[in-house]
């Protein structure tokens, strides 16, 4: 294996301890989970119970020996029980974990089949009606927000006009919206990127040599311009699923989606810890995951990075 | 003999926010068969612009103006390539006409081994197959000088030298048997050394496949030893044509004699090789309406700033535009 590849694993695991340590602290920082927890009920309860529920969930030891116990645990992918459940959380995550990624990944799937081809025609007629077009799609993708547009395409679409149903995973139906407000939100990123990284390349010398070697146009496009120009969309790509995860978040909760997002809001509303733990690093973990698989498509595509150290 | 090529009143002018610029104005001159002639002038010059309009390399955008001819006669037809589709003149670049541009280290594909990105011209304009391809890949980068060719052709250009990323342009640009090799300034990225052997392995290519070479530089000392032509250009003008001896012996124009006065002493250093004419070219979003020299000549006078001069034929077929160039000339008799 090469000493590159090698390299980003390291960083990737290390990445992963990193997170652990802070998903850990942030949320003491935030609160004692157990106070947290019984906090807002209407019921009094009584300090026996709470005592009890600190001691079985191992709360009541010093906070560095809770810290190594918690890693020792999610090492292997064990958060500890719901407060809420008394199930695993990795268990209910993982439940949830297809219907998340199924509509990420289609929104992003969308989003390139949007993207790639607008942001191309944009920079190579640069200045026409099509780079106008990409141009307004790209400013309004960034400037609305997910939610925002969740709850209007729900006014319109679900309320007003009845074609789409508003909450749900059931059909193909159900997919429309929330992968329609997904897909936008990352469009932007990705039409700008493509636009000015073609643009780029169409600028360097060896698209001249290309043209004045006499080949077909096509053959200039697809090999020559093309190929180069993603490079850097192939890391764009990688990381926008990071920010479409987040979205996800936004999404699941307006469209009663039930994937990680949904889980993760009602258990943030509940302050069920381990859910918010389990959550924030399978979350870091497929993202440092598909970086990785990113690299790798990399390395594939560009000889430079294969053979340099 | 019957030129190759000929250029007539070629001109071109590119729309810029700043204006029109007036990159080359009525340039005309003809190339023969096997000889090379030499493109010389100063950096902005328009040298580029003329050969690259002559494969229709210049951006077709509104605003952007060719005019002129250039006739290709390939032997068994002649044709104006200026005004061919964009098919036919596709069919030229590569395949009748090669080009080696200035810097090796852009002008290959980063993400292309060598060996694809010489196979690709052989395949389009020859219609060979893989195998075919290859085997002739591999004939090119040996005509070129790189060892060990067959392991090669597998390698991508960062793994080359400067130098050898020239050799491998230079058999792109002559894989496909072409009539003409343009080198715009083939060595000015590349150190002294490698320079001399590309100068030399261009001219022997030239000789070995009766290559006519149009050589662009801005260094009117690397002409002499490879130039059997040369043309000085002045601000997108061709102001002064002749043989290479010709022109280093009675230069009759003043921008040449300036030009060649500023050439180094043999015992000076070549790193004191500067062009020491006063002033500086004119800007160029005017088209010229009077001598292009006029505001650095020391001949100047009335006439020069109010028309333009033609060239004029001093005999030799050495031709110059100047108004007194036929005194210059007389001066050496
Ligand atoms: N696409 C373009 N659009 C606008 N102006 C251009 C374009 N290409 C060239 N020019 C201008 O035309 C003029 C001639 O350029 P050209 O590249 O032919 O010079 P050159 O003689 O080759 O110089 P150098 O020795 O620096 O390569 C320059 O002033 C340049 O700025
Ligand atoms: S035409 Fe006049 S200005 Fe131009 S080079 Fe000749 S003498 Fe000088
Ligand atoms: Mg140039």
């Amino acid at each position: 294996m090469n000493r590159y590849l090698f390299n980003r694993i390291i960083q990737s695991i290390l990445v992963l301890l990193g997170v652990m340590c802070l998903v850990f602290f942030l949320l003491r920082i935030v609160g004692d989970p157990v106070q947290m927890w019984f906090s807002g009920r209407t019921r009094e309860i009584d300090p026996e119970t709470i005592a009890e529920f600190r001691r079985s969930m191992g709360f009541d030891l010093p906070l560095p020996v809770q810290f190594i116990n918690f890693m020792r645990k999610a090492i292997v992918g064990d958060f500890g029980n719901s407060f809420r459940y008394k199930l695993p959380a990795s268990m209910m995550i993982i439940e949830r974990i297809p219907a998340t990624l199924k509509l990420t990944s289609i929104s992003l799937l969308v989003a390139l089949i949007v993207s790639i081809p607008l942001g191309v025609m944009a920079a190579v007629k640069s200045g026409g009606i099509i780079d106008d077009i990409a141009r307004t799609l790209a400013l309004i993708s960034q400037a609305t927000p997910t939610y925002w547009l969740g709850l209007v395409l729900i006014s319109i679409f679900a309320v007003k006009l009845r074609w789409l149903p508003s909450s749900g995973s059931e059909n193909w139906k159900h997919y429309i919206l929330p992968v329609a407000c997904l897909a936008l939100s990352s469009m932007g990123g990705l039409i700008r990127l493509t636009r000015s990284s073609v643009l780029e390349v169409l600028q360097e010398d060896y698209v001249r040599t290309a043209v004045s070697k006499g080949l077909r146009k096509n053959v200039i496009y697809y090999r020559h311009i093309l190929v180069n120009a993603a490079l850097p969309l192939v890391t764009v790509i990688g990381m926008s699923l990071g920010g479409l995860l987040g979205g996800a978040l936004y999404i699941e909760t307006i469209f009663a989606w039930p994937g990680m997002g949904r889980l993760v809001s009602d258990a943030v509303g509940l302050r069920d810890f381990p859910i918010i733990q389990g959550v924030a690093f399978l979350t870091c973990l497929i993202v440092v995951c598909v970086n990785l698989l990113t690299d790798v498509i990399y390395t594939f595509i560009d000889p430079r990075i294969r053979y340099g150290d | 003999m019957e030129p190759l090529l000929t250029v007539k009143d070629l001109s071109v002018s590119f729309n810029t926010t700043d204006g029109t610029v007036y990159a080359v104005n009525n340039i005309s001159f003809d190339l023969y068969p096997g000889e090379t002639l030499a493109l010389v002038g100063e950096s902005g010059c328009g040298k580029s612009v003329t050969t690259m309009s002559l494969l229709g390399l210049i951006p077709k955008i509104s605003g952007n103006n060719m005019s002129g001819t250039a006739v290709f006669n390939d032997g068994v037809s002649k044709k104006d390539l200026l005004k061919m589709s964009e098919e036919g003149i596709r069919k030229v670049r590569g395949g009748q006409i090669g080009f080696v541009f200035q810097d090796p280290l852009n002008s290959l594909n980063p993400v292309m081994t060598i060996g694809q990105q010489i196979a690709e011209p052989l395949m389009e304009h020859l219609k060979i197959d893989k195998n075919e391809a290859e085997r002739r890949t591999i004939e090119l980068l040996e005509r070129v000088h790189i060892p060990d060719a067959a392991d090669r052709i597998r390698i991508y250009p960062h793994e080359l030298s400067g130098g050898m990323r020239q050799r491998v342009m230079i058999a792109i640009a002559i894989s496909c048997s072409p009539k003409i090799l343009i080198a715009d300034e083939p060595t000015t990225a590349l150190d002294v050394t490698i320079q001399a052997q590309i100068v030399d392995l261009i001219e022997n290519l030239s000789k070995e496949l009766n290559l006519s070479v149009i050589w662009i530089t801005h260094d009117l000392s690397v002409v002499a030893g490879l130039a059997d032509r040369v043309l000085v250009m002045y601000a997108g003008t061709g102001i002064e044509i002749a043989q290479v001896d010709e022109l280093y012996d009675y230069p009759s124009h003043p921008y040449t004699r300036g030009l060649l006065g500023a050439l180094p002493n043999p015992d000076m250093e070549s790193s004191k090789r500067l062009i020491s004419i006063p002033g500086s070219p004119p800007d160029i979003y005017t088209a010229p309406y009077s001598c292009v020299f006029a505001s650095r000549c020391k001949f100047a006078f009335d006439l020069c700033h109010k028309e333009l001069p033609k060239l004029v034929e001093l005999g030799n077929n050495h031709q110059a535009a100047c108004f007194i160039a036929e005194q210059l000339r007389s001066e050496y008799v």
